[in-house]
């Protein structure tokens, strides 16, 4: 391990200790799920957790099968893959249980748009790499990303159209 | 098993499931899953809805029948 990753490591670790610590004094509203939302987000972790697992399980088996490891581009790039898979898994749950925003912090379209730029651009650069292994990390996360926000889009369309069905049984 | 109370409550006090919502400190959708019996709420948030809908919880969310079986 050399020292610059060592000290980014740290770094990192620090910069998320120091934001959970200023979102715990300011106890910020925005931030707040309701009860139905904290339960149904617990129901999305439970299987984005189970999914990690299984996909774990998967690649030992096969590693076992086929009697040496299994690498997909590089060395531990599939470890990424599966840590991105179970992240869409609960993040994909939450938003079909509208559970992904918090009531004080409805979806914004500002947001949407600027999530969508930052996929286009990491899927652009893929694109415009050659050689580097890296440039698929930013297809997946680009993926990752532009599926979260279609998710997002359906989800508003499928809640518009309740929210019509809804109007129109109340004032039958 | 629709909670029909709550919603005539609601209609009574001329709210929509959204200014409900804002007054309870709650999603749209929570409302409407109670509404529709998908969720069992909690009894403060019970609570907190029968404040601002100005009833008791046994009108709201009080079954006799279901008691009763």
């Amino acid at each position: 391990m050399s020292f610059t990753f060592g000290i980014g490591a740290v770094a990192g670790v620090l910069s998320v200790m120091v934001v959970v610590l200023i979102m715990k004094k300011t106890k910020n509203k925005k931030c707040e799920y309701d009860e139905r939302q904290i339960a149904a987000r617990r129901t999305a972790f439970k299987a984005g957790f189970i999914t990690f697992v299984l996909c774990e399980l998967t690649v030992f088996l096969t590693e076992i099968a086929i009697e040496e490891p299994l690498v997909i581009i590089v060395p531990g790039f599939l470890s990424i893959l599966i840590i991105l898979i179970s992240a869409l898994v609960f993040v994909e749950v939450s938003i079909f249980s509208d559970a992904y925003f918090t009531p004080n912090n409805p979806c914004s379209k500002k947001w949407v748009i600027t999530m969508i730029i930052i996929g286009i651009i990491a899927i652009i650069q893929f694109i415009r790499q050659d050689e580097a292994w890296y440039k698929y990390m930013n297809l997946s996360c680009g993926s990752f990303i532009l599926l979260i926000m279609a998710s997002v889009g359906i989800k508003a369309l499928i809640s518009k159209r309740a929210g019509k069905s809804e109007e129109e049984s109340n004032d039958e | 098993m629709k909670n029909l109370k709550l919603k005539s409550a609601r209609a009574l006090k001329d709210m929509s499931q959204e200014d409900l919502a804002k007054a309870v400190n709650v999603s749209r959708q929570t409302i409407n899953a109670i509404e529709k019996g998908d969720y069992n709420p909690t009894i403060n948030l019970c609570i907190a809805i029968c404040k601002v809908l100005g009833v008791t919880l046994n009108d709201l969310f009080w079954n006799p029948e279901e008691t009763e079986a």
